[in-house]
């Protein structure tokens, strides 16, 4: 069973181990525990900085992002989150919990 | 005292006793070696740079010896050596002034991590730097030394150094390493331009080394980067340049950085400074009289 599935939530890393910078529409973010520099468009940003305040599974995640503004609802597909969420994990940016 | 301030007598003697050192920029390397090429190439390319002898403090102590055992007789090598320890293998004897440009330029980038260090070109118009960041065949050294001899301040043909307290640029003045082609391209470009004896057949094909211009050897005052292009050399390429942004920019000032890794979230944020000040742009191209100019256009937009 997927993690998107099963309900269980995704945490990120410590937001001090996160060093942010925006650069107009991408969003470059410096992580110490790995030494690694990545590149982020802002939705990806956005669901970043979420995970990192708190677990959240999908569907809350979906639902926190369609309130903030400036994210189009069209790209707020739950296989694309999914996929993003594995990217990040695999990065070692986001790790999977249960829900509190 | 400069160097030429010595016989070449004087600097063989006190190179082989190891008690010259060079300044370069911050730093001072106290260089030890009989081998006449360093010598001459001392004399002929760092001629107006200043000299100590005997310091009480250098950087690096750097020697350049010739190898023993048979090998001395038939196929002499050189090996360099940082201290006592050896951090190449050995090359042809031919190649030792080229080996130890090649050894300082290992010293700096590897151990002066009170900067952050890029392997790129940087020159500068008064405090406004122009930096070249680029790998092996990018054009990068022949683009600077042809800036240089436009006026340009030189920086660094290889090595551009950032403060991080102040995001600002450090001169380290050295000869300009010059490869294959662009040896003739830049005698037929400057042919006033003090260029030494071509090492052959070394790992990087045929290398000569371009003297820093007269009056440019002290580095002079830091530098803020304003441009930042990243060159690439295409034989018979029309000129065409295209902005970057500045995370892109920032992306590829990472790749191009030897110790980012070591400085870890200053270097995130030293960079992250620098990319906000200047203007990034990828530039191909295959005339380097058009692109000198488009150079000299950006700098004076």
């Amino acid at each position: 069973m997927s993690e998107s599935e099963s309900g269980l939530a995704w945490q990120g890393v410590s937001s001090d181990a996160l060093c942010w910078l925006e650069l107009g529409d991408e969003v470059l973010v410096y992580h110490s525990g790995s030494g690694d520099t990545h590149l982020l468009d802002t939705l990806s940003a956005s669901v970043l900085r979420l995970v990192c305040d708190r677990p959240l599974t999908l569907a809350r995640l979906t639902a926190l992002l369609a309130d903030r503004p400036g994210i189009p609802r069209d790209e707020l597909d739950g296989s694309e989150l999914a996929a993003l969420m594995k990217r990040f994990r695999r990065l070692g940016l986001v790790d999977v919990v249960k829900p509190c | 005292m400069l160097t030429s301030d010595l016989s070449i007598g004087q600097v063989t003697a006190l190179l082989a006793e190891g008690r010259l050192a060079l300044r370069t920029g911050p730093f001072l390397f106290r260089i030890r070696s009989s081998i006449p090429a360093i010598s001459r190439g001392l004399t002929r390319l760092y001629a107006r740079h200043t000299v100590e002898v005997d310091p009480p403090f250098s950087d690096f102590h750097v020697s350049l010896e010739r190898s023993g055992g048979v090998r001395y007789l038939f196929r002499p090598q050189v090996r360099f050596l940082l201290d006592e320890w050896t951090p190449f293998k050995p090359l042809p004897l031919t190649q030792a002034f080229a080996m130890l440009e090649w050894g300082m330029n290992w010293c700096i980038a590897n151990h002066a991590h009170h900067y952050l260090v890029l392997h790129a070109a940087l020159v500068a118009k008064g405090d406004r730097a122009l930096l070249l960041p680029g790998a092996p065949g990018s054009g990068k050294s022949t683009l600077c030394a042809a800036l240089v001899q436009r006026g340009w301040r030189l920086f660094s043909d290889e090595l551009a150094l950032f403060d991080p307290a102040t995001a600002e640029v450090v001169a380290v003045p050295r000869a300009v390493g010059l490869k294959n082609r662009s040896i003739e391209v830049i005698r037929h470009f400057a042919p006033a331009a003090r260029i030494g004896p071509v090492a052959r057949d070394t790992a990087k094909g045929s290398v000569a080394h371009m003297a820093v211009p007269e009056g440019q050897e002290e580095g002079g005052a830091p530098a803020r980067v304003r441009w930042i292009v990243f060159p690439a050399f295409t034989e018979g390429a029309e000129e065409q340049i295209e902005p970057v942004t500045p995370a892109r920019t920032m992306l590829e000032l990472i790749e191009h950085a030897f110790n980012y890794s070591v400085l870890g979230e200053r270097g995130f944020n030293l960079l992250g400074r620098v990319v906000q000040e200047a203007e990034g742009f990828r530039c191909t191209y295959g005339e380097l009289e058009q692109v000198v100019e488009r150079m000299e256009a950006l700098a004076a937009k």
